[in-house]
């Protein structure tokens, strides 16, 4: 290719469309230059011919007229005198011959015509001559000029005739148009006339073609776009390819959503497995721990020794039991939202707050972002302040002692975007995608539902919790949607 | 005032190449009205009275000093069309043309020598001597037809002195004398005409019986 081709198919079946008309515009060009070159250009040529030789000839004629001798004459005589005018005049028009029509002695005086190889042509007799006498009944009653033409043999026959001004004659010029029916050019513009129909037919199928092309990609790209957003959309039937494509298309979509409700499937079990480990994990702790200090209260109460400790032990490791099942439930249960419009940053300053402590044991600082007041967000303000705290808890627990923990808000397209960067390692790759996922942890006294529940809040929030990490550190993004009706 | 006496003096001029005894055609024709050439009005006197009539004429034009070729050659021809004439097997059509072809050769040889006299140059004819000349010059391509029809042994000489008075004629009138350029285009145009006279007399056209 010497140029780029257009890549949409739109442009490209316009391209062709046009080549297509082109084509049948160029057949129609030559077909209209061949009739005009052949019959329309040479029998008009020799009408204007005819039209000229005819004029003349009336001129002289009535000049000789003038004269007063002619008429009478013997009709010999008269015919010697009008056949020199006539070889006169037409001699200077080529291949026209013509002559003097008496109507009332249905007769032709003054004959001339061109000579040719063959000899001298005769008088017109026949078809010619019939031509010769309706064209003149037509001149007699006209005071005009009047032309006409017929096919004669493998030629055209042109004429002209007018009334003498006196009304006893009519003047008249005839030629012979050769090409017009010559049996090639007859062949030739049968040829022409199949190309133009075979043009004409051409561009039709092609733009057939080109609208069933065009409707087939619409519908699978309409189809396409549904898909994007409606998996259990399917495209309509369509006759011919594109209607294969299309069924391939469904028959993918379909085994894609039963591999995804596989997948779902799968992830459920896993997710199972994992809380079910989590909380086997979580559970046998305080129930080791429960164990031990039972086996010692029974070994002090059998000595008669007081086990106020080991009771209030025991009692500790149940409340913490307690607590992780409430925690289970909480993760589980659908959240109830008491959401409403309100000013985003005593919500930080809340939960910074909340993680002095951890905070200052590690000598973890925040600094916090100069907030704009008016930046306010519809949320259940508890439930975010939770959130809130457990990314600074990961923040500080990211974070070499001393650290920095930046936070920041502003607002962006159409959202409320809350930034928790620390100064940390950053987050392994191999750990990233299960950063969210329930009871994984890589605290050795972390729950692993931290994140979890924060994505869980946020996401009932309409919202999107997404993370940035590198070796320089790791940036949170909350981002609350301004408008509840319009979620992220 | 010169014009004036220059179109009385053509007036006289032409008067005199036409006798008062009406035999020239035209007068002829205008006086029976129907058919000019009709054979019956050439009876055997006015056949005598139209040779006597031709010869005067000849006699006159055949005494003008220094003729000059075409004239020459006019009045040679005009001499044989009288013998002609004058055989017995000559119908009343065939005299009756070749008194036609004899008047127009010696009408030519009269306008010649008019014109050798008359070299005055007139601006005020332009336009008309213009469209005179376009006649004759039709008249003179007609003159090669009528010399081949005719049968004529001196054929090509008609056509000759024809076309050389007409150049004659144009040469006058490119030299702004218009009357001359007419005498001289009126005298080919003449020529032409006695071809198509002695062509219509070499036809074979038998006389209508007479009806007593």
């Amino acid at each position: 290719m010497f140029w780029p081709a257009p890549a949409s198919f739109r442009a490209q079946a316009t391209i062709i469309a046009a080549a297509s008309l082109a084509v049948v515009g160029l057949a129609g060009f030559i077909v209209y230059r061949a009739i005009r070159t052949t019959e329309g250009a040479l029998v008009a040529d020799s009408r204007q011919l005819c039209i000229s030789a005819c004029n003349e000839l009336r001129e002289q004629y009535e000049e000789r007229i003038k004269e007063g001798d002619l008429l009478q004459m013997p009709p010999e005589a008269q015919d010697l005198s009008l056949t020199g005018i006539s070889q006169t005049v037409l001699r200077t028009f080529e291949g026209v011959d013509g002559g003097i029509y008496l109507p009332k002695q249905d007769y032709v005086m003054g004959y001339a015509a061109p000579p040719r190889p063959a000899g001298p042509r005769p008088r017109p007799r026949g078809p010619r001559w019939e031509f010769i006498r309706s064209l003149a009944e037509r001149a007699m009653s006209s005071s005009e000029i009047v032309t006409g033409e017929r096919p004669y043999d493998t030629t055209y026959l042109v004429a002209a005739a007018v009334r003498s001004k006196s009304g006893e004659a009519v003047i008249w010029t005839m030629r012979r148009t050769l090409v017009a029916r010559d049996p090639l050019m007859e062949e030739g513009r049968w040829w022409l006339a199949a190309l133009v129909f075979s043009s004409v037919l051409g561009v039709f199928g092609i733009v057939s073609i080109w609208h069933m092309l065009r409707s087939g990609v619409e519908g699978v790209q309409r189809g396409l776009h549904r898909l994007e957003d409606d998996f259990t959309h399917r495209i309509p039937t369509m006759r011919g390819d594109f209607g294969l494509i299309a069924m391939a298309i469904n028959r993918m979509a379909e085994r894609r959503m039963a591999l995804e409700e596989e997948l779902r499937r799968q992830d459920r079990l896993a997710a199972l497995g994992k809380v079910v480990s989590g909380v086997a994990h979580e559970v046998r702790n305080p129930l080791n721990s429960m164990k031990l200090k039972l086996q010692l209260l029974e070994r002090r109460l059998t000595k008669g020794i007081p086990a106020s400790d080991e009771i209030q032990e025991a009692l500790r490791e149940i409340d913490r039991l307690d607590m992780i099942v409430s925690r289970l439930l909480a993760f589980g249960r659908p959240a109830i939202l008491n959401r409403q419009v309100q000013a985003l940053q005593p919500l930080v300053e809340q939960a910074i707050r909340m993680v002095q402590e951890p905070a200052h044991k590690k000598d973890v600082r925040f600094e916090t972002r100069e907030m704009e007041d008016s930046l306010e967000v519809d949320v259940d303000g508890p439930q975010i302040v939770q959130v809130l705290i457990n990314l600074f808890l990961n923040a500080i627990d990211a974070s070499s002692p001393s650290g920095l923990v930046r936070v920041g808000a502003e607002r962006s397209n159409g959202c409320v975007r809350v930034a928790v960067s620390d100064q940390g390692s950053g987050i392994a790759e191999e750990v990233k995608p299960h950063i969210f996922d329930a009871y994984y942890t890589t605290k050795p006294n972390g729950s692993g539902l931290g994140l979890a529940v924060s994505r869980e809040i946020v996401a009932n929030h309409g919202g999107r919790l997404e993370l940035e990490t590198s070796p320089a550190g790791t940036s949170f993004f909350l981002m609350l949607p301004i408008d509840r009706s319009r979620p992220l | 005032m010169i014009w004036v006496v220059k179109a009385v003096v053509a007036v006289l001029a032409l008067a005199s190449a036409f006798p008062g005894n009406a035999m020239q055609p035209e007068a002829r024709h205008g006086q029976r009205g129907q058919r000019g050439y009709d054979s019956r009005d050439w009876t055997e006197g006015r056949k005598q009275e139209g040779l006597e009539f031709l010869a005067k004429v000849y006699d006159q034009r055949v005494k003008q000093p220094e003729p000059g070729p075409e004239n020459i050659f006019l009045h040679l021809r005009a001499s044989e069309l009288i013998d002609r004439m004058k055989q017995p097997q000559a119908n009343n059509f065939q005299f009756d043309r070749l008194f036609r072809a004899t008047d127009s050769l010696l009408r030519a040889s009269e306008r010649i020598m008019q014109a050798r006299k008359n070299g005055s140059i007139d601006d005020d004819e332009r336009r008309d001597a213009a469209l005179f000349l376009q006649r004759c010059y039709f008249r003179v391509q007609q003159a090669e037809y009528f010399a081949g029809v005719s049968g004529e042994k001196e054929a090509k000489q008609y056509v000759s002195h024809t076309r050389g008075l007409y150049q004659q004629a144009r040469s006058a009138y490119d030299a702004h004398q218009y009357s001359k350029a007419r005498m001289l285009g009126d005298a080919s145009s003449l020529i032409a005409a006695a071809l198509e006279n002695i062509a219509q007399a070499s036809l074979r056209i038998p006389d209508p019986p007479i009806i007593k």
